[in-house]
């Protein structure tokens, strides 16, 4: 066993490349114990039930007590011809006695009316016997009985749950069971799941048969993983509680990974967005912060601002004085430019009213109105000596040359005129823009104005983006990630490879083995259509029927008690061929013709159990139901508990 | 090169008077065609033909009042071509009661027999002094415009000043002619300023409302 251990721890290590003595340390931090042998299978029989105490609130109330001694291998029954007559209350005490712990099928009236109960049981060649007392609390002993001495306390008790303590320890010990541990999902994202250990009442559920017959093995259901491995222990493969273990833990630690690297998640988007957040409130500070120049910035710029303003105002003065000139300069060359006009209009006015008057001669004197003689005429064409006054008459020859004059006067003072209009739009253009960026200086040196002083802000601002930037800090600072037990998992990963390795090979032979001796009892419970059966590890039972392919959970209620029935049978026989395994041998069936179950099906129960008790001597098996001629007929007298008509059996 | 030609100034007084007079008919001498009643008239005509502005200005008015858009028209072509600056002359005096000497631009009328002046009189004192326009004369201005086209402007704007002038005689005529150069000068300062910029912007003002 040693041996087999250390190779195993080897291994291990080997498979996940670390010390032997860090596996150690691993499997025991994780209360992985290892469980490479199984040792010889032992017998626990019955031998006497009794139980007293008092009945309330029924129709035969009062005092009660009820014995039965006596009891060795074989087949017994618990018979009534009604239902309700107490069949099941023994088996439920039975099964409180030996677990420790009443099951929730013990009715509560019927527990509180017990004062006292015994049962006294063969493990191996040993007699023991557990007595309770009922008071407020179970007190009561578990004794080691000698034919020739008085008894052993092997465990005293005070409580219910000190008595379920001392059932299991004593049983666990005795067949030399480890609690299985099971991994249970949790529901909710941020938690992790559980693991949950099922102690002695999970492992002596292979020991009853009730009337729930959903699961091939225990009373728990397949979701929970506790029936495969109770197949497992019970079939007296080694290795079994140590890969349960190690499957658990391994469940346990990846989920306890998965949910840190969950929170981490969260914990870091949390953060992210925090830090975003003093970011962006740092960055609009330092915005703010800009937009309050400190004084002395704002009054080197508003020296730079003022000393431009000056000299633009000079320059404003300068272009002032010579837009006036250019005003002046121009009104002048319009001024003159319409007299040159106008002279030439007045020229042209005057050249055609000269030229039209010329076309009369005078004919009166305008100053005495006497008609001028023709004398005076031929005078004036003979030498050109006017006729009223004798002046020469000359016709202006050089108005023509006048016009010209005019004309070219006009051109020049146009040019200058356009010249000083030139001149003025420029001065005019100058100024105005002179004028525009005064005043968007004046704007500036308002607003840098209004900026001094700003300092207390400043202050403040400053302030602000220094708590925020601690603020920062302490956001960003990262705790050294916690330990994730990675190169834990590791090992652990390596510890359930390695178990279930060796786990596998012995399980796999033994389970074909029990599931011929499973397909040979169950033909011989009267199911002969049954060509196949196959067991698996994880207790689905595959069927072949009438030759189509089927499953436990699929065939009929009969059908399924008697494979139950087979399957126990099946792993006691088998453990006994091979000389390991779990099952004590000890088989209680309740009311196997509550459930729909035809009586046909029924009697082939009974009359391969008959049989098959015949071939397995140390066979124990309680069968509690209403009368029948097939329990009649197959279990002797000597062997049955009956009461007939409505009475009761206690 | 000033030249107040007596001719121009003679042009401008014959074709006046042929606008401002009325047909006349004299048993006695088949040579008189028409009569310009009133010296006073005869200066406050000149004074519209010398001083284009203010008679587009009383062109506005005259507008304002019958609402003809003839007149507005008329005030606009005024501006657009310039007369204001270009066909000025100068009356200093007019607005302080003597008028400029026509006797120049008369005596050239009157001795090709074109004008005969004559007037009304008691028995010391002329009481009002008309101008006699002969066939000559009429046939004469016919003959100038068609003979020197530059002249039309003369004809044209005479026939203008006297319907603008109605039957206003010489005194109401000059009397407004006061009223509108004492209120230019108030606002303006100089004599008979010139006020083509007010009455430009008043064009402005009544062609938009038009």
């Amino acid at each position: 066993m040693i041996k087999k251990e250390s190779e195993w721890l080897e291994a291990i290590a080997a498979r996940a490349n670390v010390e032997t003595s860090r596996v150690d340390s691993v499997l025991t931090s994780y209360h992985i114990v290892p469980t490479p042998v199984i040792p010889v299978p032992r017998r626990l029989k019955l031998t006497r039930v009794n139980f007293s105490g008092i009945k309330n609130g029924v129709e035969n109330a009062g005092d009660f007590m009820f014995e039965w001694k006596d009891l060795h291998e074989g087949l017994w029954a618990m018979m009534t011809e009604r239902n309700l007559r107490g069949k099941s209350s023994i088996i439920e005490i039975v099964r409180w006695l030996l677990r420790g712990k009443a099951s929730s099928n013990l009715q509560d009236d019927v527990r509180s009316w017990i004062r006292k109960a015994q049962l006294r049981f063969k493990l191996d060649d040993i007699d023991y016997e557990v007595q309770i007392e009922c008071m407020e609390n179970t007190i009561g002993n578990l004794f080691k009985l000698c034919p020739t001495a008085t008894p052993i306390d092997i465990g005293a008790f005070s409580s219910d749950r000190h008595f379920e303590l001392v059932m299991s320890d004593f049983f666990l010990r005795a067949f030399s069971m480890e609690t299985i541990a099971t991994w249970r999902d949790s529901e909710s994202e941020d938690q992790a799941g559980q693991a949950i250990i099922h102690g002695w009442p999970a492992l002596s559920g292979a020991m009853f048969i009730g009337t729930n017959y959903d699961v091939l093995l225990g009373d728990l259901p397949a979701t929970t993983g506790t029936p495969s491995r109770l197949l497992q222990m019970y079939l007296g493969v080694p290795w079994v509680s140590t890969l349960a273990s190690a499957n658990t833990a391994l469940k346990q630690l990846e989920a306890e990974i998965d949910l840190c690297t969950r929170r981490r998640e969260v914990r870091d988007r949390t953060k992210q967005f925090r830090l975003d957040e003093i970011r962006n409130a740092i960055e609009q500070k330092r915005k703010a912060l800009e937009s309050y120049p400190t004084d002395d910035q704002v009054r080197k710029k508003l020296v730079h601002l003022n000393a431009r303003y000056k000299d633009l105002k000079k320059n404003e003065v300068a272009i002032t004085e010579r837009l006036e000139k250019e005003l002046l300069a121009e009104h002048l060359s319009n001024s003159a430019y319409l007299d040159d006009r106008r002279e030439l209009q007045t020229h042209l006015d005057s050249m055609a009213a000269g030229s039209v008057f010329r076309l009369l001669n005078p004919s009166l004197c305008p100053r005495c109105d006497h008609v001028i003689s023709e004398t005076r005429k031929e005078t004036e064409k003979k030498d050109h000596s006017c006729s009223i006054c004798g002046e020469s008459i000359t016709n202006s020859e050089d108005a023509d040359l006048q016009k010209g004059e005019l004309e070219s006067r006009i051109a020049a003072s146009k040019a200058a005129l356009d010249m000083a209009t030139g001149n003025r739009e420029e001065a005019q253009e100058s100024l105005n823009a002179l004028q525009l960026e005064l005043s968007q200086l004046a704007f500036d040196i308002n607003n840098c104005t209004g900026q001094l002083g700003a300092s207390p802000i400043r202050e403040q601002l400053d302030t602000e983006i220094s708590i925020l930037e601690g603020r920062l800090m302490e956001a960003e600072y990262d705790p050294a990630p916690e330990p994730m037990g990675n190169n834990d998992l590791n090992i652990l990963k390596a510890i359930v490879t390695e178990t279930d390795s060796r786990a596998k090979a012995i399980r796999e032979m033994v389970l074909e083995e029990v599931s011929k001796s499973l397909l040979a009892y169950a033909k011989r419970f009267g199911m002969h259509s049954l060509s196949k059966a196959e067991l698996r590890a994880n207790t689905n039972l595959l069927l072949t029927k009438g030759g189509a392919e089927t499953s436990f959970s699929k065939v009929t209620k009969g059908e399924r008690l008697r494979l139950k029935v087979a399957t126990v049978l099946a792993m006691i026989e088998v453990a006994e061929r091979r000389g390991v395994g779990r099952h004590p041998g000890l088989l209680i069936i309740d009311s196997p013709g509550a459930q729909e179950i035809a009586p046909e099906d029924l009697e082939a129960l009974f009359t391969g159990l008959s049989s098959i008790a015949r071939e397995l001597p140390h066979l124990q098996i309680f069968i509690a139901g209403i009368t029948s001629k097939a329990m009649l007929d197959h279990i002797p007298a000597t062997n049955r508990v009956s009461a007939s008509g409505e009475s009761a059996l206690w | 090169m000033a030249s107040r030609t007596p001719h121009r100034d003679a042009i401008r007084i014959l074709f006046i008077l042929n606008a401002g007079s009325t047909p006349q008919i004299d048993p006695h001498d088949d040579a008189v065609a028409r009569i310009f009643r009133g010296e006073a008239r005869l200066h406050a005509f000149d004074f519209w033909m010398r001083n284009p502005d203010y008679l587009a200005n009383e062109l506005l008015d005259g507008y304002e009042t019958s609402g003809n858009i003839k007149y507005l028209n008329a005030a606009e072509s005024i501006f657009l071509d310039d007369e204001p600056d270009l066909r000025k002359v100068p009356m200093i005096r007019y607005l302080f009661g003597a008028y400029d000497r026509l006797d120049d631009a008369l005596s050239l009328l009157r001795s090709r027999d074109l004008v005969r002046i004559t007037g009304s009189k008691n028995k010391t004192k002329v009481q009002e002094t008309d101008f006699i326009l002969t066939k000559i004369g009429v046939d004469f201005c016919m003959t100038a415009i068609t003979h020197a086209p530059i002249l039309k402007w003369y004809s044209e704007r005479s026939l203008l000043v006297a319907e603008i002038a109605g039957s206003r005689g010489g005194k109401a005529l000059k009397a407004r002619q006061y009223q509108q150069a004492e209120y230019a000068q108030t606002a303006l300062g100089g004599i008979i300023p010139s006020i083509s910029v007010s009455v430009k912007s008043r064009l402005e003002q009544l062609k938009q409302n038009a």
